[in-house]
């Protein structure tokens, strides 16, 4: 079972390989504003990503509802201690 | 109930005294479903105008509570087309104009959002985002509350118990009284005066076009046609932003907190972005529950990165092709359903091969006052066009087809969007000065009294036409839908 820091070393893998960019640095905060190619179809793509990485299968509320990445890490946790 | 009538508002009144006089443990469990079911009674003449609705509200919960009992994709997806097909049948789809239809008349309203309600309460339950056990009394009450029973706001499920827990219970500050009285006058000012003075400029627009459609000039024709399509838009905005402010008002007396439906739809620079801000409440729900699932599915058999964007083209106009065809039974509405599809993916594909081959997004070509300008104008132009579908039938449609051909149409998009481009660039001079005059009013006047005057007079406005009107008052528009 992974521990929230290891959950998070994973998320900014998987946000570094679908956004393309190396330099990204997940924070709890971190919205869609801070990285410019954060579009709609962007969140689908990452939350496919998610569940790939992960093996979770998020639902349609849980995908829209999504605030920032502090709630994917907070819902990822979830799942994990399931 | 007609929307503007005495009855309306005594009854909205009349709830809220009911709601705080009750006791606290039966004011949901017995007088917020005794006042939805009264709401709903006002709608009908006879009982059996009222069978249709209670089996489409049966057929949801036996689904509902058949899918918490068992969470099976078989029992699933077998109460989702049960409420589908139900609702196809009650709204009788011209597509299915063999069926039998129920020939005596019955109770139609509401049914289109009970649909949303329904199907969501089924996606959540299924994918156990929905984790308590639904009381038919939730169910009826989430599914018939008379505040969003005509038309929305369409809230979920989960949203909605957190706002019937606060029912009647939070006693509002007298500021916060006084800004939903002056948000509901503002709404009757806008439904009364403002969307009633856009419908008879439309109609007498439509009078003329009428009969002229074959003989006339195209360039005349044209004219007609940007300002009849114009027009209506305007009057559909200010018929349903007005009641949305009369409705999240009243609700905000009750202690409930509806959503908002609309945020200054026509400064939208973009087709898609409009969805951000018209009918926002509708475009949240099928972007939940139809675009994010379908992408989702695409995403997952084609993960190749490359074919995303194109991917999300294709998810765009599925999910807007199924929610112009929402939208009514006739074939019009399945124009209307491609007229929003090929709008929102056109839009999604440029800013896809704009990024791609010239590394610039849409949004950022857009965000310079000229370029935001001709967008939100040709923004406009697009949907106003589009929304010629509730007013034209097919004939008509057909004979300007005729005249037109497609690139007749493209000729009053381009000139209607450079024309509205001027209109808007104007209007925003005007706003301007207004603005100026209006902060200068206040300071002089000091804000108080400024704030009770300017109500006053759209009080005053709104008597003078309500009651020595200048024309008939529409209905709320999205009744009918």
């Amino acid at each position: 079972m992974d521990t929230k820091l290891g959950i998070k070393t994973r998320l900014n893998r998987v946000f570094r390989e679908v956004f393309d960019d190396d330099s990204i640095e997940i924070f709890d905060e971190m919205t869609a504003k801070d990285i410019p190619e954060w579009d709609s179809l962007m969140h689908i793509i990452l939350v496919v990503a998610v569940e790939k990485e992960f093996i979770v299968r998020l639902n349609a509320a849980q995908v829209g509802q999504l605030k920032n990445v502090g709630e994917m890490l907070d819902l990822l946790e979830k799942h994990n201690n399931r | 109930m007609d929307f503007l009538s005495i009855k309306f508002f005594l009854f909205f009144f009349s709830s809220i005294v009911v709601i705080y006089l009750s006791p606290v443990r039966y004011r949901i469990r017995v007088a917020f479903p005794v006042l939805n079911a009264f709401f709903i009674l006002t709608y009908i003449n006879a009982p059996s105008q009222l069978w249709p609705l209670v089996v489409f509200l049966a057929a949801g919960f036996a689904g509902v509570r058949l899918v918490e009992t068992w969470a099976n994709r078989g029992i699933f997806l077998t109460a989702l087309s049960v409420i589908l097909i139900t609702f196809v049948y009650l709204k009788k789809y011209t597509f299915i104009s063999f069926a039998h239809f129920i020939q005596w008349p019955y109770l139609s309203v509401g049914l289109s959002y009970i649909l949303f309600r329904m199907v969501q309460m089924l996606i959540d339950v299924y994918q156990k985002s929905i984790q308590e056990r639904i009381s038919p009394v939730s169910f009826f009450n989430f599914c018939c509350n008379f505040l969003t029973f005509v038309s929305g706001p369409i809230q979920r499920y989960q949203d909605y118990k957190i706002q019937e827990a606060s029912l009647g219970q939070k006693a509002l500050k007298d500021t916060e009284a006084f800004d939903c009285f002056v948000r509901m006058i503002h709404g009757l000012f806008k439904v009364v005066i403002l969307s009633t003075m856009c419908l008879n400029y439309h109609k007498y627009l439509i009078v003329s076009l009428q009969g002229s459609i074959v003989n006339a000039s195209s360039l005349w024709l044209c004219r007609k046609f940007i300002l009849a399509s114009s027009f209506y838009t305007l009057y559909l905005f200010f018929n349903f932003s007005g009641y949305m402010d009369i409705v999240i008002s009243f609700g905000r007396l009750l202690g409930f907190q509806l959503p908002e439906n609309f945020n200054r739809p026509f400064a939208s620079r973009s087709f898609l972005e409009l969805w951000s801000r018209w009918h926002i409440t509708l475009a949240d729900w099928f972007k939940f529950y139809v675009f994010n699932p379908f992408l989702s599915l695409l995403a997952f058999r084609w993960p190749n990165r490359e074919a995303v964007p194109y991917l999300g083209v294709l998810a765009y106009f599925l999910t807007f092709f199924i929610m112009g065809l929402w939208h009514g039974s006739s074939w019009m509405f399945l124009i209307y359903g491609l007229f929003l599809g090929a709008g929102v993916s056109v839009n999604k594909l440029f800013d896809v091969l704009m990024r791609k081959y010239f590394s610039v997004s849409y949004n950022k070509m857009i965000d310079h006052s000229l370029s935001g300008l001709l967008g939100a104008a040709f923004t406009f132009m697009y949907f106003s066009m589009g929304l010629s579908c509730f007013w034209l039938d097919f004939n008509g449609l057909a004979q300007l087809m005729g005249k037109f051909k497609i690139q007749g149409f493209l000729v009053i998009f381009v000139l209607g969007g450079l024309i509205g481009a001027v209109v808007m660039f104007l209007m925003g001079l005007v706003r301007d000065v207004f603005d100026r005059a209006l902060v200068k009013s206040a300071v002089l006047l000091g804000n108080f009294y400024f704030v009770r005057a300017w109500l006053s007079f759209e009080l005053l406005m709104v008597i003078a036409f309500w009651f020595y009107g200048f024309g008939e008052i529409p209905d709320f528009v999205y009744k009918g839908f």
